[in-house]
């Protein structure tokens, strides 16, 4: 029985992690590349596309070179995402509910 | 009635005086750079943590574009053409009687979106005050890595300050469509489609992302003929793709026309007319439209002008966004950007969470910003909500995950509202069944993906939800249950 309760006792995995907070410490300012940026661009690296100042709008537009796509939907029906099918967005939206109700 | 004048006069100087004595000191230990929801939240906090800050704003109001010509009033507009949709629409079967005609006002209309905006930028001065923050009321040009010009927009003399650390958060603005000439009276940015002076009859927008879709409700709503030309196969860029096609499908119900996978090949305007030229994407076929209105909302690009940030030697990327490092440093560690302007989504909540971490890097050395879990609302009708990964990027990732799902339409609150459209989404690990992203279509979706968020940043798993009690009846059951239906079977469906 015990076993049992042991069985179906539910560990949430969610773990609150309580407060307050101190900033921790021996934390390494080195710079990282930042979390949204493009193929890891570090400021000072000299790898961006323009320095301040310049209108990047006026440079050379980037062209698509050989085998280069910027959109999914330029290339073949196969690379693309599959649309669900009606029938099962409709079954998720009705379902058999609409039947009961 | 001349002592009177005298008496304007003299207050007049005295707050000009004051303003005078706020901007008679030149140093402060962080200088914000713009005044809307990143750079405004950034010099509050600053300010908080004990630092003297100021704040440099150009448009005259705070709260940038979020507040004066974005997300406010677009939610204002969305809210009360939504309300007059349904006095007009939906009533009568729910038993009210409308006698007479309903129609709109559209000038009250205007004036209470303004009335909201108005309220809320001030709302934000106040908080400046009472958390000692200085407002500079100009236009800010960098001279160095260490000072910067502020041009004040009363015209009176530039002054030069001095900033230990700076956070530049100088935002976006509407990325231009090559060959449109837009005048903000017939051929409008989403600037310009807020303040229209009159109802149009037609209207066609460019981009079927969240700002097109919600200003074609908007108008759709009031009887504007809309007409949405989108260049992707599907609206609602990074939305989950059955998601998109469902809100498509419930958007056109409501009356908006699609052109999906069309180009737009040329826009002009001839009188009060507009001229659109569109070219199918696939076939090639030409098609002319002729719009009252021509929205064009294909986007945003990082706003830098007249910054000179080369002075300052930061460093733009080839889509114009300022190049940080992970700690919203650029190469100047007493620089840092946030929003709009820099990497990541152009998104209000985003650039407030930088905003905050800037101030707390400054501060202690450390921030916290997840990236991985910034909710995206579209406020249509009916709301389209979401976080984490959709289906495509989990399949991309080569994670095995789970789906569960629950329809509005099996929930008790949304059936006793009469708005049943729509549906929760849950993905969660296979093995695990750790959240790992939420897609809600229906009403109050923006409000409830905000569980959705607690979830992912605690890391809490489908069942840790399923097992949480939902009071009865909220349309948060159909949340439960959609969790529920990722590991077992909804009760209630």
């Amino acid at each position: 029985m015990r076993a049992a309760t042991r069985l179906f006792k539910h560990t949430p995995l969610i773990k609150f992690v309580g407060g307050p907070h101190t900033a921790p410490k021996n934390v390494s300012h080195a710079a990282k590349a930042h979390p949204m940026a493009p193929n890891g661009e570090l400021p000072g690296s000299g790898s961006s596309g323009s320095s301040a100042g310049a209108s990047y709008f006026n440079k050379n537009p980037v062209e698509p070179q050989n085998g280069e796509f910027f959109s999914r939907s330029q290339l073949s029906s196969r690379f693309r995402y599959k649309a669900p099918k009606e029938e099962e967005i409709d079954n998720v939206i009705t379902g058999g509910a609409a039947l009961v109700f | 009635m001349l002592r009177n004048s005298f008496v304007k006069s003299s207050a007049a100087s005295r707050a000009s005086a004051l303003q005078f004595v706020r901007f008679a000191s030149t140093k402060y230990d962080v200088v914000v750079i713009g005044g809307g929801p990143g750079g405004y939240i950034a010099a509050i906090k600053a300010a908080q943590l004990g630092y003297n800050t100021a704040c440099v704003e150009k448009r005259g109001s705070l709260g940038g574009t979020c507040l004066n010509v974005g997300c406010i009033p677009s939610k204002s507009l969305l809210n009360n053409t939504h309300l007059y949709h349904q006095i007009k629409h939906d009533s009568k079967h729910r038993g009210i009687e409308i006698a007479g005609d309903v129609s709109v006002n559209f000038s009250t209309l205007m004036a209470a979106k303004d009335k909201a905006v108005k309220g809320l930028t001030s709302g934000i001065e106040m908080l400046f005050k009472k958390n000692g923050v200085t407002y500079l009321k100009g236009e800010a040009s960098f001279v160095d890595e260490h000072n910067i010009n502020v041009k004040p927009i009363d015209g009176s003399e530039n002054l030069e300050v001095e900033g230990t650390n700076f956070i530049v958060a100088t935002g976006s603005e509407p990325t231009p469509f090559p060959g449109i000439e837009i005048d903000e009276e017939r051929i409008v940015s989403s600037t310009g489609v807020l303040s229209l002076k009159e109802l149009p009859k037609r209207m066609s927008i460019i981009g079927g992302g969240i700002i097109g879709l919600e200003m074609a409700s908007v108008y759709a709503r009031l009887g504007t003929e809309v007409t949405v030309i989108e260049f992707q196969s599907a609206i609602g860029a990074g939305m989950d793709a059955e998601v998109a096609k469902q809100s498509q499908k419930l958007l056109a119900k409501q009356g908006l026309n699609f052109k999906l996978g069309t180009k737009v090949t040329k826009g002009v305007r001839e009188g009060d007319v507009v001229k659109i030229e569109v070219e199918d994407v696939k076939s090639g076929k030409k098609e002319e439209l002729e719009s009252d209105v021509l929205l064009v909302a294909i986007g945003r690009r990082p706003y830098t002008k007249n910054l000179d940030f080369e002075k300052a030697g930061l460093e733009l990327d080839n889509k114009g966004r300022v190049v940080i490092d992970s700690e919203l440093k650029t190469k100047h560690d007493h620089i840092r950007v946030i929003g709009d302007v820099t990497f990541g989504p152009m998104l209000a909540h985003k650039a407030e969470e930088e905003g905050v971490a800037a101030a707390e890097y400054i501060k202690h050395g450390h921030g916290h910003v997840n990236y991985a879990n910034i909710p995206s609302v579209m406020y249509t009708h009916p709301e389209v909500a979401w976080v984490g990964l959709n289906e495509q990027q989990l399949k991309e990732q080569g994670i095995k995950y789970k789906v569960g799902k629950f329809p509005f339409i099996a929930n008790s609150r949304a059936k006793t509202n009469l708005d049943t459209d729509g549906f929760v989404k849950f993905l969660a690990d296979a093995e695990t069944q750790r959240v790992l992203g939420v897609h809600i279509i229906g009403a109050n979706a923006g409000e409830m993906i905000a569980e959705a968020g607690l979830a992912l940043e605690y890391g809490a798993s489908t069942e840790d939800i399923a097992r949480t009690c939902h009071a009865h009846p909220t349309l948060s059951e159909a949340f439960k249950e959609a969790a529920l239906a990722t590991f077992d079977k909804p009760l209630n469906f």
